[in-house]
């Protein structure tokens, strides 16, 4: 619980207007407070929705123009080399986004090539999905939820394979979001009364279920998202296969698996 | 044990991801998508649109420069968006000293409305059913708070000013002010609360 004065502050938080001198002791008192991070978040929220009650105004259609104008001689500029940290994702995002691209645009298929192909490759892949199509790609909620999913900071990923064999499918887990994508690609569906179920294997060697899936008649394919339960963060993914609705432990040898590298 | 199951849409955070990884066509859409409601604030805090697009070229620029800095704890790409807005649009407003004048009209508003005109659906230039809802919830929510603390909220989100400007200003003592501003904001709060459910992580 919140008293009055820290409820009399945090609206003034939101609202931005706190006086400087009282602003840095209600941070402290805020990074240490989730009752209070839960109370700025809601009433930030209001402040959002004030500017919905404004008379709307139309901005000039010029200005869209303007905007993207600025921001394509922004890219097109060289980049000095900055003394500064540079953005800790620069490095292998474009990798993340050329995964994306290929699973929206081009299908799973292709999800084991990209292992092989070079970076430049993966790029010229991307920039050749067109933006329209991803755009429109993107209105899809659930290969929004796919997509945020691999493109978030920190992304690590896990070819799933039988022992010799080639991946037939991929996984990439996402701590931050406690979210984790399974992407098959040649995967036959299990067999009638039968299921496929995603394990997380824990450091310590425990098994935690992640969920049952299956994938589609033909092609071997399939894109599913998975939730982590809370404080399970696996080194490693396999998966069985299980009687219709799964099972609380695993009961047959993984028929595929795989441990998560470090990018 | 967890279910496979899909995440309800998460279209902006989705685009800034995007916009991350240099995509341009995705900071356009973000822009079809907001670019109205930040123009509407800066128009209506500036009091002129070619001010208003400057702001918003500005708050645009930012956006796409400094993507990585987006703290998804702090509040959704919107929210993000309409701070970074109102912060600058303010900012003008106390280098060019248009306070006074701007504090008179929201001062001698009409006692039944938000300060500045209020929203009529129709003009909308977003004709979305969501946004029109949003635009009606938020407008019957000012409309139920009492005007005094209508008046303190209005005279913070619109002017910029602190409590105590604000007690100053209007002649109250701060105490007075405060509880007006926690009560105001905790009912708006209460009535929109649903609007902005953050989707949990």
């Amino acid at each position: 619980m919140t008293g009055e004065n820290e409820q009399s502050l945090a609206a003034a938080y939101a609202l931005d207007v706190l006086e400087e001198s009282e602003k840095a002791a209600f941070e402290q008192r805020l990074a240490a407070s989730p009752a209070l991070q839960q109370e700025v978040r809601e009433l930030a929220g209001v402040v959002e929705l004030l500017a919905y009650g404004i008379e709307t105004a139309t901005p000039p259609p010029a200005l869209r123009t303007r905007i993207l104008a600025a921001a394509g001689e922004e890219r097109r500029a060289p980049h000095p080399a900055p003394a500064a940290v540079p953005p800790p994702r620069a490095r292998y995002l474009p990798w993340v986004a050329a995964a994306a691209a290929i699973i929206l645009s081009l299908g799973m298929g292709l999800a084991f090539w990209y292992e092989r192909a070079d970076r430049e490759a993966l790029e010229t892949a991307f920039q050749a999905a067109s933006a329209d199509r991803l755009v429109r790609d993107a209105r899809l909620a659930a290969q929004d939820s796919v997509l945020a999913a691999v493109l978030g900071a920190g992304v690590r990923t896990a070819g799933l394979a039988a022992p010799g064999e080639a991946p037939a499918a991929r996984v990439y887990l996402n701590a931050e979001r406690q979210m984790l994508v399974l992407a098959a690609h040649s995967l036959p569906p299990a067999p009638p009364g039968r299921t496929y179920q995603l394990w997380g294997l824990l450091p310590q060697g425990e098994a935690v279920s992640l969920g049952i899936f299956d994938t589609q008649p033909g092609t071997g394919q399939s894109v599913i998202t998975f939730h982590l339960p809370a404080g399970v963060l696996p080194g490693a993914t396999a998966v069985t296969e299980e009687p219709e609705g799964g099972s609380s432990r695993p009961t047959s040898e993984p028929r595929l698996s795989g441990q998560f590298g470090a990018d | 044990m967890a279910e496979p199951h899909l995440e309800p849409p998460e279209d902006d955070y989705v685009l800034l991801g995007r916009i991350r990884t240099g995509d341009a066509a995705a900071l356009g859409v973000l822009y079809d998508r907001h670019g109205p409601v930040a123009y509407t604030l800066a128009k209506a805090l500036t009091g002129s649109g070619a001010t208003a697009e400057e702001i918003v070229c500005d708050a645009f620029a930012h956006v796409w420069q400094s993507s990585a800095t987006f703290d998804v704890q702090r509040g959704s790409p919107v929210a993000w968006l309409l701070t970074i807005t109102r912060s600058r649009a303010l900012d003008w407003r106390r280098k060019h000293n248009r306070q006074t004048h701007l504090l008179e009209k929201a001062a001698s508003a009409a006692p039944d409305g938000w300060a500045l005109p209020v929203s009529s659906p129709g003009d909308a230039p977003d004709r979305s059913a969501e946004k029109m809802e949003t635009r009606r919830l938020v407008r019957s929510s000012l409309d139920e708070l009492p005007e005094a603390q209508r008046r303190v909220i209005e005279l913070a989100y619109f002017g910029g000013l602190t409590q105590t400007e604000i007690a100053a200003e209007l002649d109250q003592p701060l105490g007075t002010v405060k509880t007006r501003m926690r009560s105001g904001m905790s009912k708006l709060r209460d009535s929109l609360r649903f609007l902005f459910a953050p989707p949990e992580p």
